[in-house]
Parts: C-alpha cells; structure tokens; sequence
C-alpha cells in the first residue's frame, strides 16, 4: 500500500520493509469464555533468549469490573506501589497507594457498555530480568461511549518491591470476570 | 516462537505544505496499528483522523498538562477523532490503533501528543463501528509544514 497525498509528498515504504527486528510478539491470549485471570508465564525463558523488557497490548471487556490489574510472579501481598493520573472528561485526578496489585487500565469496559466496546492499553516492563532493581511498570489505557457511560483514561505508574526477575504476569479485573473477545499480546524488546 | 513485528507499512513525508493525508488499502494482516506523526501546524487549528473515510461514530477522552493546569475533556457522537491540539508549531503524536481488522469489536485508539510549546496530553478514542479498518484519513484545518513526516506500521499479535 501507499499513502495517497493530496499535496506534494515524499512516500516510501511501498509494503513491510525487510528488517531486522527487536520488537517480536511472544505471545497473545484470546479469551473464548468467562475467565477470572490470564497469567502469562515462564518468562525467564525470554530473558535467557536475550529480552529486556516486556510490552503488553490489549484490548479488554469485563462483566463487572471497570480496572485492570497486573500482578507480578502471583504476589497477592501489599508489595506494589502505583501513581495514577486520570480523567474523565469533567475530572482530572490523581492519586497515590502501597497496595496488592498495580493498575494498568482504567474504564474498563464492562456489562454497562454498549456491544462490542473494548477498552485499551499499552504497558511497558522494564527491565523485567533484573534482580538488583524493583520492578517497574508504566500503562496508558482508557474507554469511552457514545452515552458518556464508563468514559476516562489513565496514565499509571507501578513498581513491585521487589527484586525478584520476573518471571510471571497476571492481568485481573478488580471484579468479576473478563469476557469473550478480550486479547492480550505480550512482546519482548532486547 | 517469536515473531518479528513492528513492521513499517508506510510512510510519507511533505515536500511542500499540505492540509490532508490518506493510507489506504491497509492489509489486514496485523493486529494493531501505530501512526506517528512528527508534524507542525502553521497556525491553530488542530490535526484529526477518520477511519475508511467515514464521518461518524466517534467519541473520545483527553487530558492535557499545559504547564499551569490539568485539564480534561470528552466528546461522545463526533465526526472525528482529534489526534492533535490547535495551536503553531512543532508536535509529535503517536497513535495506538488497537484490533483495527476485527470485525466483533469497534476500533479503539490510544493516543498521546507532545506539543512542546503549548501542552502534553493523552487521550483515548473509539469508532463505534465494526467494520476492519482498510483507510486512515488525516486532515488539518491548519497547514502541515514542509518537512512533516507520517508513519504507518504494522503489530502482529
């Protein structure tokens, strides 16, 4: 394909341009059915193949739920930290917990949303092999409708205490389960 | 096994000033999409995107940091996504294009914008419809400068 300029440009790139890449997709999951959580593991087996950090994209819906949340290595303690900084459309906030998981999506679209909306994110995992430095997650994501229902997007901060590699990711909605059509693509950068 | 991604699909860059841009026929063979644009507006209107030339079904979400406040905004039935603020000069904005070629889900975006002489904002977007994505139409009300440069690459997933 080609860009179609209605000025005068310069285009390049006429179809995927041979090179070589350190952004590879590793793995997605598709849910099919109601499932509580997705965990993604064995990841040290990335870091033995040369990925430093992780880049998970997704697209999610829940039943009941309006955040995502990530937890590291199945730590279910109050070892995450996250900032947050959000708005709606009316409201900016921000605000600030020590707590049991980080969030990684914010208006998560759920059973109040109107057919086929899903909600979105990118987050990034630095440096996920380290062992002398905590972990450290960045994610922008967000929803809107048409009614203003559920509309809002967040930019959040998170880091694990801990100096583990990692070597496991769970994504959760704060209720309730996700839902059919939910994806979630992990990708490694060396 | 691994899979080689981020590929470039396209790219253009302006010899002279220009006020609209198309990608067409868009494979559908990725998964997501990601536009970047190094651009600069010659006066203050803002930049905006319409998918397979369609003007209607779009509502969106932004917030923006301007040095003094926060701010915030939302539109819910809007004949396009604004994907970058009115004002002169230089910005960079990199959208996010999640499941474009889905047929059961509505195209959702994600965006964040630097406008170093004026804000830094995020925002998310959404086309209520469920066709894939085959176009990306950009237009200014303003005047892309020479030098403007648009990418299109490709996410397997």
């Amino acid at each position: 394909m080609s860009p179609i300029p209605l000025g005068i440009f310069a285009v390049s790139g006429a179809g995927p341009a041979p090179v070589i890449n350190d952004f590879d997709l590793l793995e997605t999951t598709l849910i099919s059915s109601n499932t509580a959580s997705v965990t993604f593991s064995s990841l040290d087996s990335y870091a033995s193949a040369g990925y430093k950090h992780f880049q998970i994209r997704g697209t999610v819906r829940g039943d009941d739920g309006n955040t995502l949340w990530m937890r590291l290595n199945g730590d279910t303690g109050a070892n995450y930290s996250r900032h947050q900084l959000t708005a709606t459309g009316s409201t900016v906030s921000s605000s600030f917990s020590s707590t049991t998981r980080m969030n990684v999506c914010f208006a998560m679209a759920n059973s109040g949303n109107n057919t086929n909306v899903f909600s979105a994110f990118v987050a990034d995992i630095l440096d996920f092999s380290s062992s002398n430095k905590n972990t450290t997650v960045r994610s922008l994501g967000g929803n809107t409708q048409q009614t203003g229902f559920n509309t809002a997007l967040g930019l959040f901060s998170g880091v694990w205490r801990n100096t583990s590699a990692i070597t496991s990711i769970t994504l959760l909605p704060d209720t309730g389960n996700l839902v059919s059509g939910t994806r979630f693509s992990l990708y490694g950068v060396k | 096994m691994p899979t080689p991604t981020y590929d470039l699909i396209s790219s253009a860059s302006l010899i002279t000033t220009s006020k609209s841009l198309d990608f067409t026929g868009i494979p559908g063979t990725y998964r997501d999409l990601i536009l970047v644009i190094q651009a600069s507006h010659d006066n203050a209107n803002n930049s905006k995107m319409r998918f397979n030339n369609n003007n209607s079904g779009y509502s969106r979400v932004i917030m923006t940091g301007t040095g003094t406040s926060a701010q915030t905004g939302a539109t819910t039935t809007d004949t396009e996504l604004p994907i970058a603020s009115s004002n002169v000069g230089d910005f960079l904005c990199i959208v996010h294009i999640f499941d474009y070629a889905q047929t059961d889900k509505h195209t959702t975006v994600v965006a964040r914008n630097n406008y170093p002489t004026k804000e830094v904002d995020a925002r998310v977007g959404r086309w209520a419809n469920t066709a894939a994505v085959t176009q990306i139409n950009l237009f200014t009300n303003s005047t892309w400068g020479a030098g403007s440069s648009f990418y299109l690459y490709g996410i397997a997933g």
